[in-house]
């Protein structure tokens, strides 16, 4: 996942992300027209979070069954059909989510690309395809409450679900002890 | 870029679990909990804002009162110590460098509150036209400051300051602890501004949330300013644009004799705008609209962008505002956001956005 939109702030001339989410993940990290105006020294990644907000947030609920990238979407294998969603941390730092923007249907993607859009009030966030597929099915009832992703993110708010290329892809994600490594 | 500026109140913030970013080149909080809710319980109850990072200058002097007048758009001389104004600082052009709020502490004294990121612009400017008999200091760095505000905001300054009276709208006053108060805000609540010398800031701000308001950040600010449709310098204000087309011809005097500016404005008072800021609200759900996203005709052509916008978090749809042609700029004109790449029916309104 990965800010994009411009808000802009009091007194400002320059845009500033509020949550500019990790943007190591995949190959498309910084991918799309979103990051431009933005400044370094603007850029808020996870890890760099003051200590007093991760210790009050872990442990995440982060479920075992599951693949996560660090970009923070997580993966549901079940044969080759994947769900995909947003992981609790990432639910987290965005607060009040208020708009999905899902995929057609049909539309065929690369691990890394752009696929849906989740927007708090700040910031709208790419979603990324963690692995190459094709998008079979998408979540109205996000559309219709977007609150679920903060609500229940593993749940009823998964966001869409690919017809993987090649599932052994999921397994080169990065597994729960990982993940927690990862945003510890 | 400079090193980041630290508020007096940092520390508070870190230990509610704030969200601190670079804003203004300050390490300010976005957030506490949810802009949402930060926002909810400033239209409905009392939130407090650490506002330190806007700066705060003193003028003083025999003359201070003609030289402000020729340096600012509205009329200082309508202030009666005890008494402030919005007004705007215009470059030659009449293109907006601040906006700020000109208070009146006395007969040849003045307190001005300006935006963070232009303290040294705004400074700069000042001193450069500087009157030899004014007195002009930057006292930026030597306050904290708050923002308490919403309907409860006055029981909240009884609480926490027993004996002292609150000043009427637009008033200023000084309390025996020695603190400034200032009735006004930027959220179309009821509320006060309060600067304590720095030191004192967290030991204020605590008193302040014991007595009930919730600590919000930048976040619902900006929600909560755009919903009554008043301007943030660095969007909806820019040297290149006036205070004519911001609609802010009201805080201009253009019966004074001279001010920096007045020329454009005059001529534009006259010949009418050609360019207007204008309020938009969707007319139909649509993704969170955001600065700079383009903003058509009906026809689909396209006639300008967002300098503001977002979600609305009472009104729960998309708002926003745009400099636009004139002719597009009538309440009730249907028009389009363009959201990377989808169009969206929105319509002129009229401002405010939300109403009581």
């Amino acid at each position: 996942m990965n800010s994009r939109g411009m808000p802009k702030w009091r007194e400002k001339q320059r845009s500033l992300p509020i949550f500019c989410l990790a943007m190591a993940c995949g190959n498309a990290g910084m991918n799309g027209p979103s990051l431009s105006g933005w400044n370094d020294d603007n850029k808020l990644p996870l890890n760099s979070q003051p200590s007093t907000i991760n210790s009050q947030s872990l442990p995440m609920n982060t479920p075992s069954d599951l693949r996560y990238c660090s970009s923070h979407e997580w993966v549901r294998l079940e044969g080759d059909l994947a769900t995909v969603g947003i992981s609790d941390h990432a639910q987290e730092e965005l607060t009040d989510v208020v708009f999905v923007e899902l995929p057609a249907v049909g539309r065929s993607v690369d691990a890394g690309d752009p696929t849906a859009v989740v927007e708090s009030v700040k910031a709208a966030s790419d979603i990324y395809a963690p692995v190459g597929g094709e998008v079979v099915e998408v979540n109205p009832e996000v559309e219709a409450d977007p609150s679920l992703v903060n609500t229940d993110p593993y749940g009823k708010g998964w966001i869409f679900k690919l017809r993987v290329k090649n599932p052994a892809d999921v397994s080169n994600l990065m597994d729960a002890s990982a993940y927690q490594a990862h945003l510890s | 870029m400079s090193a980041l500026k630290h508020s007096p109140l940092e520390a508070a913030h870190q230990a509610l679990g704030a969200r601190l970013v670079s804003f203004a080149g300050w390490n300010m909080p976005v957030q506490y909990s949810s802009i949402i809710d930060e926002h909810t319980a400033v239209r409905t109850k009392v939130g407090i804002f650490d506002i330190s990072h806007m700066g705060q200058f003193l003028v003083s002097g025999p003359t201070a009162e003609a030289w402000l007048n020729r340096m600012f758009t509205n009329n200082i001389s309508r202030l009666a110590p005890g008494q402030g104004q919005y007004t705007l600082m215009l470059n030659d052009n009449g293109g907006v460098i601040d906006d700020l709020i000109g208070y009146r502490t006395g007969e040849n004294d003045y307190f001005l509150v300006v935006n963070a990121s232009m303290i040294e612009p705004d400074f700069f400017w000042l001193a450069s036209h500087q009157d030899e008999q004014v007195i002009l200091r930057n006292e930026s760095d030597l306050w904290a400051g708050m923002a308490i505000q919403g309907p409860v905001a006055a029981e909240t300054f009884a609480i926490v300051c027993p004996g002292e009276t609150l000043p009427p709208r637009n008033g200023i006053v000084t309390t025996a602890a020695g603190a400034i108060v200032c009735r006004t805000g930027y959220t179309g609540e009821d509320g006060f501004e309060f600067f304590c010398p720095a030191a004192e800031g967290i030991s204020w701000w605590q008193k302040f949330l014991a007595a009930g308001a919730a600590p919000c950040g930048l976040g619902a600010r900006d929600t909560l300013r755009l919903e009554m449709g008043y301007p943030l310098n660095g969007n909806d204000l820019s040297p290149e644009r006036s205070p004519i087309e911001a609609g802010l011809g009201l805080f201009c005097d253009l019966e004074k004799p001279d001010f920096i500016g007045r020329d454009t404005l005059l001529r534009q008072k006259s010949d009418g705008p050609a360019v207007k800021l204008t309020a938009l609200q969707y007319t139909a759900k649509g993704p969170p609209p955001r600065a700079h996203y383009p903003v058509s005709s009906a026809a689909g052509t396209v006639i300008g962008e967002l300098a503001s916008g977002a979600l609305s978090p009472s009104l729960m749809t998309g708002i926003g505002m745009a400099y636009l042609p004139a002719e597009y700029s009538k309440p009730g004109t249907d028009l389009q956001i363009d959201v990377r790449g989808r169009r969206f029916p929105a319509k002129v309104v009229k401002k405010p956005f939300y109403r009581k």
